[in-house]
């Protein structure tokens, strides 16, 4: 049994693009083996208002390639909408799996707005692409099938493995892979030979900032649980278009 | 009445001999057996005289053209099933057929039309086994295959190279070299303006020199194109992704697929209808890989992988016959022929109120279990299923197996049902019946004509010949082997002997039917245990009989009783005019007895019509009206041939209420019309049984031994007077096998059996007066009517006009 972490809280931002139920239903799991509360963080894109007060902003509809006016007031009636659904989900979800849970409201940027509430949080960024029609055990499977742990300074890594090894006890992971930045020294590796079975360790000598967006983007993994220490430098815009182009979700334990 | 004083006078008739005791009962001698008890015999094999059944069956059963199936016919119980399976046994044997297994199959493209494969026999249940553990194959191995790492790198491979957000990366990263932002919206991206990475607001950006700012917009409209041109990329890319991503998932279902379906198609390599089904179900497998990822945490227990594998049935092999176990061709006897046990049938299970099936609810059928050898079914329960003898036709024509409902046989489904392949039919169908059946359907029924070309007669009797004794005894044997009785000993056969001879109404001849041997035999060995015996001996055998008519008796009981009590009015001694003593059978079933009944004629002047009573009133049948037209006949031949005459005449079975058939009282009713006619008185004593023709010949009739042994009875019962008798047609003398107690009543002179070959012979028995003073009374009456005729009609008048109207 994995030693508790010590944690307390996981901000979820959430922005007009909103949270799918399934991640949602992820995230409250994971926070209730963690033994953590929710804050659910919804931000205001500030800077989209922005835009949208140009008068000349347009928006290119992905759906049809066409183009319309960006309004303002469609804009904040959208954001409304999509906080209060995934408020209420939150709720429902949150109060299933006897999570504790509170909304707060910001604005300016998702990130930005979340990165700066570090210390002493956690924060879970789900990714916004969708998993291509690859087959995947449908029944049954565990909810995490593929956990990707980064390591990062040595003071992090025993909470990132007891983060990892709480999810594996509880059933929700089915492979773990453990990414580590360099070789590994005694104490890591009995750690992550207490993490159990289907445990691989991959090592990413030289991974520097761009190395982390890159693993982001192209994350093969359900979720990542990655230290604050590598995404701290990370500018907020850059770490948003990775998320954007990921499949996965993100863990950012502190 | 006529005037006798003036008819001319009647003369005895000489002394008439009765048949002596040796003509009453042909007799089987124990010492004409050689042997103590039938347990030193050798069983017989096959029933004896059945060689014409026998021959006939061999030709039917060897001949392989289509419409040669074959009709065994004989009466209920006389062995027909028992002759075949010995028969049948040795041609199964010699049979050169191949044995199959016929299973059915998922058809994949059209799931309502179920496949037939036919297999060596025994395959039918290994395909089933194979097809079985290939799914638990493909259960275990498929999971396994889509969670391994190779998989997931391509996936995300392709993931990669279809990557839709780095095509609007590409436009953000040069947006940002010209100070525009790209920013992603909640339905797609906006470009907007951008000063020291933030978003220049309106106002800022309406204070901006003109041709910058037009540059701006120019370029926010040129990246605008560019963003709406990857757009509408992006059905055309994620189709491209979608059909790279099943190319993907082929590609590793097949790994994990290709190779059990090849050691499978290796396996039934010779069999190329096998070999297409699973071409068919490889293929299906392959499109619905999914189904077999729904990986369970458990899935590795076999016991587990066993009951997945059961929820797909699609890919299941129903075994429809299985002739692992069969060493010689199959030969099937199907006691409940209806429809769909003949043909088989879908079955069908509920789900939300509606009624579904699919190729594993489908059933066999007789035919499918017959097929390639011998199917056995009794006529009557065939013909008397609704459809299954259409049905049967129909499968005998077109050479398969249909599996079809009722309504759909007949076109009345209304909803969708299944449609399996047809089985092809090789089969050779025994139809066991009685003879009535055959001829019906022989008249009726042109199909039966071309489909039972074979017909097998079974003999119910053979020739009471030493040899045939000697047969008939080992028969006997192998009847009690076959049920487990106690031998007999040469008394209880001979006894058996002369019963068998009674049953055929024929002193030269043995009945061989199978069933009611077997019957006497069982019965007599109950009482023979019974008393303690270890053989069955003549006593047990008699008992037996005994007890057997007994059982059935009481109705003989209750007629004899009413004639005793003269509640139904039958005389045994004295004289009466136009009064007879006929016999009558009574049939119930298995059982006959006979007995005595009045027949009374009147005559007058009349027209010359002979009335028959029971026909006047539909109580008379039409054999029973032919012979009361035939005496007519031979009345007016006798005593009119060249003058009319002038007489109506009635004749009745007097308190008879039921119906009356046959021509078996010809004769008494001749005697009393001619009693009748000319007064002249008829002897009570005696009863009397025969038919006649129209020249007078007294020929044979039916239940000759219940006949004479039923005015025994009442004579008996009254007093024997030693003058009473029977007289029956001399045809019959060689059928008679009276009861012991008539026999001795004979041998004793208290009673007699005589026989008459002609009606003149009869006259003179049962009037005691010579045939030629009978003559000339009956002719001179006829003169008299003829004379009042005349008188009555008056001079000039027609004499043919009678009371009766017609001449």
């Amino acid at each position: 049994m994995a030693d508790p972490p010590a944690i307390k809280t996981i901000v979820l931002p959430i922005d007009a693009h909103g949270v799918s139920r399934a991640t949602l239903d992820i995230l409250v799991r994971v926070a209730r083996q963690l033994d953590c509360a929710l804050l659910g963080l919804f931000v205001e894109d500030a800077r989209l208002q922005r835009v949208a007060d140009l008068p000349f902003a347009t928006e290119v509809v992905l759906t049809s390639g066409g183009e319309r006016r960006l309004q303002p007031e469609r804009l904040r009636s959208h954001f409304g909408k999509v906080s209060r659904d995934t408020r209420a989900v939150l709720e429902q979800l949150a109060g299933d799996n006897r999570v504790q849970l509170t909304c707060e409201t910001a604005s300016g940027a998702r990130l930005g707005a979340v990165l700066q509430r570090a210390g002493g949080v956690n924060i879970f960024l789900p990714g916004r692409e969708r998993w291509p029609a690859r087959h995947t055990p449908r029944i049954r499977r565990p909810a995490i099938p593929r956990l990707g742990v980064l390591l990062g300074a040595p003071e992090e890594d025993q909470r990132l493995l007891s983060v990892a090894g709480t999810l594996v006890d509880a059933g929700l992971v089915g492979v773990v892979h453990v990414l580590s930045p360099g070789a590994l020294d005694a104490e890591r590796r009995g750690a992550i030979e207490r993490l159990g079975l289907a445990v691989r360790v991959v090592r990413l000598d030289g991974l520097d900032r761009q190395g982390v967006t890159g693993l982001i983007r192209r994350s093969p993994y359900d979720l990542q649980v990655l230290p604050f220490s590598c995404v701290q430098e990370i500018p907020p815009a850059q770490l948003e278009s990775a998320l954007d182009a990921s499949r996965g979700q993100v863990l950012v334990v502190t | 009445m006529a005037d006798s004083d003036s008819l001319p006078p009647l003369e005895a008739a000489p002394a008439q001999s009765a048949l002596p005791v040796e003509r009453l009962y042909r007799h089987c001698e124990p010492g004409e057996l050689a042997f103590e008890t039938t347990a030193e015999l050798e069983p017989l094999a096959r029933q004896p005289g059945q060689e014409r059944a026998v021959e006939a069956l061999g030709f039917g059963l060897a001949i392989e053209h289509e419409g040669y199936n074959l009709y065994l016919m004989g009466s209920s119980g006389v062995g027909k099933r028992e002759l075949l399976q010995g028969i049948l046994r040795e041609a199964a044997a010699r049979g050169d057929g191949a044995i199959s297994d016929w299973c059915y199959v998922n058809n994949f493209e059209a799931p309502d039309h179920p496949l037939v494969l036919r297999l060596p026999r025994g395959m039918g249940c290994e395909l089933r086994r194979d097809m079985a553990r290939a799914v638990e194959d493909l259960l275990a191995s498929l999971p396994a295959t889509f969670q391994s790492e190779e998989y997931h790198s391509r996936v995300q491979e392709l993931g990669e190279e279809f990557q839709e957000q780095s095509e609007f990366q590409q436009i953000a990263e040069r947006a940002a070299q010209h100070d525009i932002a790209m920013i992603q919206t909640p339905s797609g991206y906006t470009l907007a303006p951008t000063k020291n990475g933030e978003v220049i607001p309106p106002n800022e950006f309406e204070a901006l020199p003109e041709e910058e700012k037009k540059a701006t917009l120019a370029l926010i409209e040129e990246l605008k194109g560019e963003l709406k041109g990857v757009v509408r990329q992006l059905p055309r890319r994620r189709r491209e992704s979608m059909e790279r991503f099943r190319q993907l998932n082929r590609e590793f279902s097949q790994l994990a697929i290709d190779p059990v379906f090849a050691d499978l198609k290796q396996k039934y390599e010779q069999h190329a209808d096998v070999v297409a089904y699973l071409e068919a179900a490889h293929h299906d497998v392959l499109e619905e890989a999914e189904a077999f990822t729904q990986e369970r945490e458990e899935s590795a227990i076999p016991e587990n992988l066993k009951e997945r594998a059961r929820e797909f049935t699609r890919y299941g092999v129903n075994v429809l016959v299985d002739n692992a176990d069969l060493e010689t061709v199959p030969i099937v006897y199907e006691d409940n022929p209806t429809f769909a046990n003949l043909l088989g049938r879908s079955e069908h299970f509920a789900r939300m109120g509606t009624l579904l099936t699919d190729f594993s609810l489908i059933k066999p059928g007789a035919l499918h279990r017959a097929n390639g050898g011998y199917l056995l079914l009794d006529a009557d329960k065939l013909l008397t299923q609704p459809f299954a003898w259409t049905g049967l036709k129909r499968a005998l024509k077109a050479r398969d197996i249909r599996i079809q409902s009722p309504e759909q046989f007949f076109s009345f489904a209304a909803t969708a049902q299944l449609e399996p392949e047809p089985v092809p039919l090789d089969v050779k169908v025994l139809m066991l019946g009685d003879r009535y059946l055959f001829h019906l359907l022989q008249e009726y029924d042109p199909e039966f004509v071309s489909l039972f070309r074979v017909t097998a007669d079974m003999t119910e009797d053979v020739d009471r010949t030493p040899e045939n004794t000697g047969l008939f005894a080992r028969m006997l044997h192998s009847l009690s082997q076959e049920y487990g009785l106690l031998a007999l000993d040469r008394s209880a056969v001979a006894r058996v002997i002369e019963h068998a001879a009674r049953r055929v109404e024929d002193s030269t001849r043995l009945s061989v039917h199978r069933g009611r041997l077997q019957s006497l035999l069982t019965e007599s060995d109950f009482l023979a245990r019974r008393a303690g015996a270890s053989s069955i001996a003549a006593g047990h055998v008699d008992a037996a009989i005994e007890a057997a008519v007994h059982r059935l008796d009481q109705l003989r009981e209750r007629s004899q009783e009413g004639i005793l009590r003269e509640i139904m009015l039958v005389a045994t001694e004295g004289t009466a005019v136009g009064q007879v003593n006929g016999l009558a059978v009574y049939l119930l079933g298995d059982y006959a007895f006979g007995r005595p009944t009045r027949i009374t004629a009147t005559a007058r002047l009349g027209a010359g019509k002979v009335l028959d009573i029971e026909r006047e009133v539909d109580l008379g049948g039409k054999i029973h009206s032919k012979a009361v037209m035939i005496i007519s006949a031979l009345l007016a031949d006798r005593y009119a041939r060249n003058r009319p005459l002038p007489l109506s005449a009635s004749l009745v079975f007097e308190q008879s209420y039921g119906g009356i058939e046959g021509d078996s009282a010809s004769v008494a009713e001749l005697v009393a019309l001619v009693s009748a006619i000319a007064d002249i008185p008829v002897r009570q004593e005696l009863a009397v049984t025969g038919s006649l023709n129209q020249h007078g010949t007294v020929q044979a009739i039916g239940g000759v031994n219940e006949k004479v042994e039923g005015f025994f009875d009442i004579c008996n019962a009254r007093g024997l007077s030693g003058s009473q008798g029977v007289v029956i047609p001399a045809a019959n003398a060689v059928h008679l096998m009276l009861r012991r107690d008539v026999r001795d009543a004979v041998a004793e002179g208290r009673f007699h059996v005589y026989t008459a070959d002609d009606i003149d012979r009869a006259l003179e028995l049962l009037t005691g007066f010579s045939v030629a003073s009978i003559d000339a009374r009956v002719s001179a009456r006829v003169d008299e009517l003829q004379a009042l005729s005349r008188r009555f009609s008056g001079r000039g008048e027609s004499a043919g006009r009678g009371d009766d109207g017609d001449g």
